[in-house]
């Protein structure tokens, strides 16, 4: 799908869990293509004015379709960038380059669909999960942070036929361990569909049990980007085998064997 | 508009208009078609090319900095003949000028680099990498010392009949004296210049930002070395320099002109705005014509003395 340079309208601007906000944005040229897929993410950044700093936009995954002209994005206050975009009030615009990279292969809405997340990898995999939910499958998010107080806010799932566990590190909410703990503890289901995000660790450990299990498993992978278009090659991977591939645009979204080896 | 005449002349190099994009900010311009209008590009510089494929640096390959940001990409890149066959093609049917970059880790490889490019089809010039500061062997290397950048340059021309840039680096003591070796060799131009050596550390952790500790920095933090270099070495010498150095709007490019530049590259500015060449090229000609001017020239080297 073509991206777009456009501008985007906060609409909205919400604390949804400790240093993560929730922007929701206007940006009717992002739909001019299509409709952006689960997966893809948008490049994000201060218009760019007078001031030369921060001098790069940053990625974020699409986290909802909100509207016919409408996204959600989350947002982890982490740095410079992020506390300055942070800080931008409803009515504000920003500058947003959009959709980007390969989203989700969509599985058939029959087979059983379990979408791990780990912190805000849960953006991506919430988007595709309601997307499934349209398609009339009944999608399983498991998802997992450190402490009850960095999970976002998943309700809406439910209503429309998924379902949502929850795991934190520390056990103050759900299951008392990883995410990927919790996925071990689903029953076997042969022939499920299985996608992924979060930190590198917790894909592995994912795509171990997706392995033993012999299921079907997609991750997104996170990178540091300068382009988000495939120029800068700052996103690079080292496959095995020895391949390299850009986040941006060969991925997000991967194969976890290919990132992991078969 | 069309009273302004935006074509330029860089030795035999003839371009439509004075604005490229520089090597590794544009990949090999498939990258922005259908975002932006890449035929009205002056010239695309390609991503820097070597005989063999070439992985380049762990991540994290960039990392922001105040106004500007560092990157040790590690000139990665598919090497010549996976260039020729999968990228000459969308560069070929471009309007704009396609000037290839390459680099090589002895002088033996970039005399055989720029024998072969001399017969690929559709490259208009070469750019020569002596200056890139995120490899161990090649690059700034030969950039560094007059003697080796001119056997360099010397060995190039020897082999192609193409135009020839050659892009110099900040990173050393007297730029006038390398330029001036450069020059001797009967190349084309020179591109000033490479981004500036330089690192970052995350204070609580005290890792390095960088997968390579070091890297080279760009963007508008370097401008004022970069206009000073172009300055130095179009004062000293007669042959065409290409100002390249943190150039985000048509602004900066009027000062670069000013400070001796006959034409410019916009580089990592088109990370956070795809279309910066393009709006720096529309700026500037609208400048060149409220100014009164007729020609990209007459603004060349007017610095004027306090």
């Amino acid at each position: 799908m073509q991206a777009v340079q456009t501008q985007a309208e906060i609409i909205r601007r919400e604390t949804v869990a400790r240093s993560t906000l929730l922007l929701e944005l206007r940006a009717k040229d992002l739909f001019s293509a299509g409709r952006p897929e689960p997966g893809q993410f948008v490049m994000l950044g201060p218009l760019k004015g007078d001031s030369t700093d921060p001098f790069l936009n940053r990625p974020f995954s699409i986290h909802r379709l909100s509207g016919s002209d409408r996204l959600e994005l989350l947002i982890a206050v982490v740095g410079r960038g992020t506390r300055i975009i942070g800080t931008l009030e409803p009515g504000q615009r920003l500058s947003l380059l959009g959709p980007l990279g390969n989203g989700f292969s969509l599985p058939d809405p029959k087979r059983p669909a379990l979408l791990v997340a780990g912190g805000l990898g849960v953006a991506p995999l919430f988007f595709l999960a309601e997307e499934l939910c349209s398609q009339g499958a009944r999608p399983r998010l498991l998802y997992g942070a450190g402490s009850v107080d960095l999970l976002v806010p998943t309700d809406g799932l439910q209503a429309q036929g998924g379902s949502v566990k929850l795991a934190t590190d520390d056990g103050s909410a759900g299951f008392h361990g990883f995410v990927s703990g919790l996925l071990e503890e689903e029953p076997e289901e042969p022939g499920a569909y299985l996608a992924a995000c979060g930190p590198m660790e917790m894909l592995k450990a994912v795509a171990d049990v997706a392995e033993s299990r012999k299921l079907e498993l997609e991750v997104s992978l996170e990178s540091r980007m300068a382009c988000g278009l495939g120029a800068c090659l700052g996103c690079t991977v080292f496959l095995p085998g020895g391949a390299n591939r850009r986040v941006c645009c060969d991925g997000p979204v991967f194969l976890a064997r290919e990132v992991f080896g078969p | 508009m069309s009273a302004v005449d935006l074509t330029v002349s860089i030795g035999r190099l003839e371009l439509e208009n004075p604005v490229m994009v520089a090597s590794g900010t544009f990949g090999y311009g498939s990258e922005y078609a259908g975002l932006v209008d890449v035929d009205a590009l002056g010239a695309v510089v390609t991503k820097g090319i070597s005989l063999a494929p070439t992985d380049g640096n762990p991540a994290p390959r960039t990392v922001e900095t105040p106004s500007g940001m560092l990157n040790a990409i590690g000139l990665q890149n598919p090497g010549l003949d996976v260039f020729v066959k999968e990228k000459m093609p969308f560069l070929r049917k471009l309007r704009a000028r396609t000037i290839v970059n390459f680099f090589g880790s002895t002088v033996e490889d970039y005399a055989e680099l720029a024998g072969r490019l001399d017969k690929v089809d559709g490259v208009d010039a070469l750019e020569v990498n002596i200056s890139c500061p995120n490899i161990q062997a090649g690059g700034l290397t030969f950039g560094s010392d007059p003697e080796t950048a001119a056997r360099v340059a010397a060995e190039v021309r020897g082999r192609t009949e193409k135009p020839l840039l050659v892009k110099l680096s900040p990173n050393v003591t007297d730029i006038v004296a390398i330029a001036r070796a450069v020059a001797e060799t009967g190349v084309d131009g020179l591109t000033l210049i490479n981004t500036l050596r330089g690192m970052a550390v995350d204070p609580v952790s005290g890792k390095a930002l960088l997968g390579n500790v070091i890297g080279g920095l760009s963007g508008p933090a370097i401008r004022p070395v970069a206009v000073r270099a172009v300055y130095e070495v179009a004062q000293a010498l007669d042959i065409p320099v290409v100002g390249c150095g943190g150039i985000v709007e048509w602004p900066d490019a009027v000062e670069f002109l000013r400070a001796g530049a006959c034409a410019l590259q916009v580089g990592s500015a088109t990370f956070r705005n795809p279309a910066a060449a393009l709006e720096v090229l529309r700026g500037l000609e609208a400048f060149i014509k409220k100014a009164g001017h007729r020609k990209v020239g007459e603004l060349v080297s007017t610095v004027k003395a306090q």
